[in-house]
């Protein structure tokens, strides 16, 4: 899904990675207050061409925000790699059996 | 673990979402009521649902109650099921709801509150100074989730509000798409979107505080800073 530049997932966030109120961090900056809204969806590949050049812009002039975009992809890509339990075949049919018993024979 | 200065992240590592045509048989047999569906429907869904729930619920015991009441009220309301092809975001209902009661019920239930933004982003000193933001990105995180992150990840998505975990939980942990997420809960997709984002942003904040005082962390909170 493509998103214009006028919705973000800060839905109606005001404060930016750098955190103040239009506050710039890099010369000529975008405000960085109005970065912070829309990092989840740049990172998910939900934004527009050209919001997305102007994030890439930015982070490329301002070392907090490039700092605060990348820890959040890093937070997202440890969630993501947090190991899943594994339920071997032999566990499965224990509970197949346990349900059937449950189910008392509607399974 | 794969990292970019910018663009996509990758998709979830854990796909194990089997082709959509597989459910739609599957949910098709089980609705005839073919028992002998039932074991390769537990085979599919028990591992998804037993790993949800364990990080919805935080304890194993808890995590298998959900499993086996989901696996059960699942197949014996398949009949309500409109629409075959949407058999694994219907088991995910079935299996949230669960998790839900569950914690009504008042077990292994950290404090509920709302997660505000002036909390979940730095803050500029009070003289206007940007804020310090440490670029721990760099860490060898794959490493250390083999060691003690992984258990302090896990804590900081427990300590979630549940209506922000849920979201977190079915985005970035089992796949579903934002659409998906949001039929799952009943709730609109812009909803799923922002709960997404202050949820990443809590755990950012979370590894923050564990990462930027290690060797790395707290010098590259200076340099970016500056």
């Amino acid at each position: 899904m493509s998103r214009g530049s006028r919705v973000g997932t800060g839905a109606g966030a005001r404060r930016g990675a750098a955190g103040a109120d239009g506050h710039r961090h890099g010369p000529g900056a975008r405000r960085c207050g109005e970065m912070v809204e829309y990092l989840s969806d740049y990172l998910d590949g939900d934004l527009d061409a050209a919001l997305r050049r102007t994030i890439d812009e930015h982070g490329g002039q301002c070392p907090p925000c490039r700092a605060f975009i990348r820890t959040l992809r890093a937070t997202v890509e440890a969630v993501r790699s947090l190991p899943r339990r594994r339920l071997g075949r032999g566990a499965v049919r224990s509970l197949v059996v346990a349900l059937r018993k449950a189910s008392g024979g509607r399974l | 673990m794969h990292r970019r200065a910018s663009g996509d992240l990758p998709p979830v590592a854990a796909g194990t979402r089997p082709p959509a045509d597989d459910d739609r048989r599957l949910a098709l047999a089980l609705r005839d009521g073919r028992p002998e569906a039932f074991e390769p429907f537990a085979e599919r869904f028990g591992p998804l649902i037993l790993n949800f729930g364990r990080r919805m619920c935080g304890h194993r015991d808890d995590a298998e109650e959900v499993m086996q009441e989901t696996l059960l009220k699942a197949f014996l309301s398949l009949k309500d099921l409109r629409d075959p092809s949407a058999l694994r975001a219907w088991v995910y209902r079935v299996a949230a709801n669960a998790c839900m009661k569950m914690r009504r019920r008042g077990r292994h239930q950290p404090m509920e509150r709302p997660l505000s933004l002036d909390e979940l982003v730095p803050q500029p000193s009070g003289d206007g100074a940007p804020p310090q933001i440490a670029d721990w990105s760099n860490l060898p995180l794959d490493r250390l989730l083999r060691g003690e992150l992984s258990a302090a990840l896990e804590q900081a998505i427990l300590a979630l509000p549940k209506e922000f975990r849920v979201i977190l939980v079915l985005r970035d942990q089992e796949g579903l798409s934002t659409r998906e997420a949001a039929d799952v809960l009943g709730i609109s997709a812009t909803l799923v979107k922002v709960r997404l984002h202050r949820a990443r942003l809590a755990l950012r904040r979370s590894l923050d505080a564990y990462l930027a005082g290690r060797p790395g962390g707290a010098a590259r909170r200076r340099r970016a800073g500056r």
